[in-house]
């Protein structure tokens, strides 16, 4: 098996707030392969962002603290680095996109201006040739007549066009890895396909590696060979894409399934929702982090908390209870 | 699909929407507003004037005609001649020179250290701004005029032309404190914004951060401050002047002219009118072009009156 380009083991972020200690990212592990697709899937606070932004070095500290884990990238800790060295990494060889296309440019700089930077800054290129490569990208993903558009300013764009100059933008220096946090939450439906299929198209074609966060189960099933699911700071299933679908071994992963609206519903079934509300990471419950929510419960989950555990190759899960044979007894 | 897209792209192409930009939307606002209108052309008015006196008037500056002393308005002086027979209206024109000089490398000066000052605190936030800000709030408790007069007094004896820029030095370093405040104010604001955070993904460094996203940014406030900082500081050299540790004689600025008139005031009083009349109006068009400018770049604003 090839080495990971980036595989980043027991990452531990907390933030020390005057409430108390916030636990965001709690023991995170996990392999990208070098033109690999992993996703990474949860709700809003459980620590999707954190996790990338926590070895890229980007977590405001104080009140944040990486308190433990390795970030190996390519073989170097990224979180022993120096600030300068981290700054060498990012933009070159990890880049990132981020949710709102609307906010992420700068409204003051000209397109040209903030795609060049970059590569000015990381490679030494000079303005002709970032602008050149600028221009090959732009048409890559899909910008009519870049020629035109490539002196405009970010209002100028429409927001699924923007996330493409974003898109253009992150590859610039033609970086080893990908980080895409919620890159289609701020887009239309349709919009979101077409960035998505675009995702996968500079993926297969510049064999960059993806990291895919995001709430959206539909989203990483088109995108994605492996997934993560986390819960409330922690990992809690990992497999890949096909065999987590079909066949969900944590109570988290298994209701996240069920609350996706079908097609093929009945129509007087309403859609299922995860009762209760995530723990808000200062006050963990005792035990697995899930147990207030979870249909599946048993005794131990209220005491001991599960460690993630390889159940068959290629597939992890922390869970005390056997999902299977609980789960006809719940439907 | 691919296909039909790039289609429709095409087609879209064909009559592509003229986008205007923040500025020519500015621009267009501030025309629209006559008094700002009326202030930016009196000014350029006023700053030829001020470039073109050698042309404009037969006198030199100083040239002295004793037997004309105390002439009032006539056909050879316009607006008169003060006690040494020196024609008023080339006085008052070399004066708006360095009346406008100061007022505007003042700001320019202002401008430089408070806008970096102020971005870099801000920007860089939690023990540095703190510390940075409290020195701002000490020189604040300075009483920063009397360090002028200081400034002037002690250098009582050096050349009449290195004395104005120690005018600009000094009015300049006075004027960046509160520019610094309003800079550190709006870089709070920016910092938060994603492009920044997107900025320092894409490895950029603090000072390019600060130099290239944060700065542009501020360019709104930072102008609108200026154009009010210029009438400001225009009026502290003329109170300076009038006090006599300004500009000293024979040159000539509107605030020592006006000071001059002022010991004739009973009998000869357009040797003060016509110098106080020329800051006035210079006065009152930066202002009404301030004001213009502050609701061209932020139409909300306005809106909200």
């Amino acid at each position: 098996m090839a080495e990971p380009v980036l595989s980043v083991q027991n990452l531990v972020t907390r933030f020390h707030t005057a409430d108390g200690v916030v636990r965001a990212v709690d023991g995170v592990s996990f392999d990208l392969m070098p033109g690999g697709s992993l996703g990474i899937v949860g709700e809003s606070g459980c620590g999707k962002s954190v996790t990338h932004l926590s070895f890229l070095g980007l977590i405001p500290q104080p009140p944040g603290k990486i308190e433990g884990g390795k970030a190996l990238f390519k073989g170097k800790n990224l979180l022993a680095m120096k600030p300068g060295e981290l700054r060498k990494v990012r933009g070159n060889d990890i880049a990132v996109i981020f949710q709102d296309p609307m906010t992420s440019l700068n409204p003051v700089l000209k397109i040209s201006l903030q795609m060049t930077e970059g590569m000015m800054i990381h490679k030494g290129a000079s303005r002709a040739e970032a602008e050149a490569r600028a221009l090959e990208l732009l048409r890559a993903v899909g910008i009519p007549s870049p020629e035109k558009r490539f002196h405009d300013y970010p209002h100028q764009f429409s927001g699924g066009m923007r996330q493409r100059v974003m898109i253009a933008m992150a590859l610039m220096c033609e970086p080893a890895a990908l980080i895409a946090d919620e890159p289609t939450t701020a887009l239309d439906v349709t919009i979101q396909a077409q960035i998505l299929e675009l995702i996968q198209k500079m993926r297969k074609e510049t064999g960059v590696a993806v990291i895919l966060i995001t709430h959206d189960l539909g989203v990483v099933a088109s995108v994605c060979e492996d997934i993560l699911v986390m819960y409330a700071g922690r990992v809690v299933e990992s497999a890949a894409t096909g065999p987590l679908f079909a066949r969900p071994l944590h109570p988290y992963t298994f209701s996240l399934l069920r609350s996706i609206p079908r097609l093929d519903a009945e129509r007087k079934e309403r859609l299922f929702s995860i009762p209760g509300l995530p723990p808000d990471l200062i006050h963990n419950p005792p035990g697995c982090n899930f147990n207030p929510r979870c249909p599946f419960a048993v005794k131990r989950c209220f005491s001991e908390e599960p460690p993630l555990t390889e159940i068959e190759p290629g597939r992890k899960v922390a869970c005390w209870v056997d999902i299977e044979s609980k789960k006809e007894r719940a439907t | 699909m691919t296909n039909d897209n790039e289609k429709t792209r095409a087609a879209a192409d064909i009559q592509p929407v003229k986008g205007t930009s923040l500025w020519k939307d500015a621009w267009r606002r501030l025309l629209k507003n006559r008094m700002a209108v009326a202030g930016g052309a009196l000014l350029i008015l006023i700053a030829c004037a001020a470039i073109l006196a050698p042309a404009l008037t037969p006198y030199a500056f100083d040239e002295i005609h004793l037997s004309d002393g105390n002439h009032p308005p006539s056909r050879e002086y316009p607006l008169g001649a003060d006690h040494l027979g020196r024609d008023l209206l080339t006085r008052i024109l070399y004066g708006g020179r360095v009346s406008l000089a100061v007022g505007i490398v003042a700001t320019f000066v202002s401008i430089i250290i408070g806008v970096s000052y102020g971005a870099a605190a801000g920007y860089l936030g939690g023990r540095a701004d703190n510390i940075m800000m409290r020195f701002v709030d000490i020189l604040y408790g300075l009483p920063f005029m009397f360090l002028v007069i200081l400034m002037m007094v002690i250098f009582h004896n050096a050349p009449a032309e290195k004395k104005l820029y120690l005018l600009f030095i000094g009015l300049g370093a006075v004027q960046w404190l509160t520019m610094s405040r309003i800079t550190r104010g709006q870089t709070l604001s920016i910092k938060t914004k994603e492009y920044i955070l997107a900025a320092r993904t894409s490895g950029a460094g603090v000072f390019r951060i600060i130099s290239r996203h944060v700065i542009p940014n501020l360019l709104g406030p930072v102008i609108v401050y200026a154009t009010l900082t210029v009438p400001a500081v225009m009026l502290e050299e003329a109170f300076l002047s009038f006090l006599g540790l300004g500009v000293q004689a024979p040159m000539a600025s509107w605030g020592s002219l006006a000071s001059d008139g002022r010991q004739s005031l009973d009998t000869y009083p357009w040797q003060m009118i016509f110098p106080g009349l020329a800051l006035a109006i210079t006065l009152f068009s930066l202002n009404f072009l301030g004001d213009g400018l502050r609701d061209a770049l932020d139409p909300q604003m306005k809106d909200q009156k």
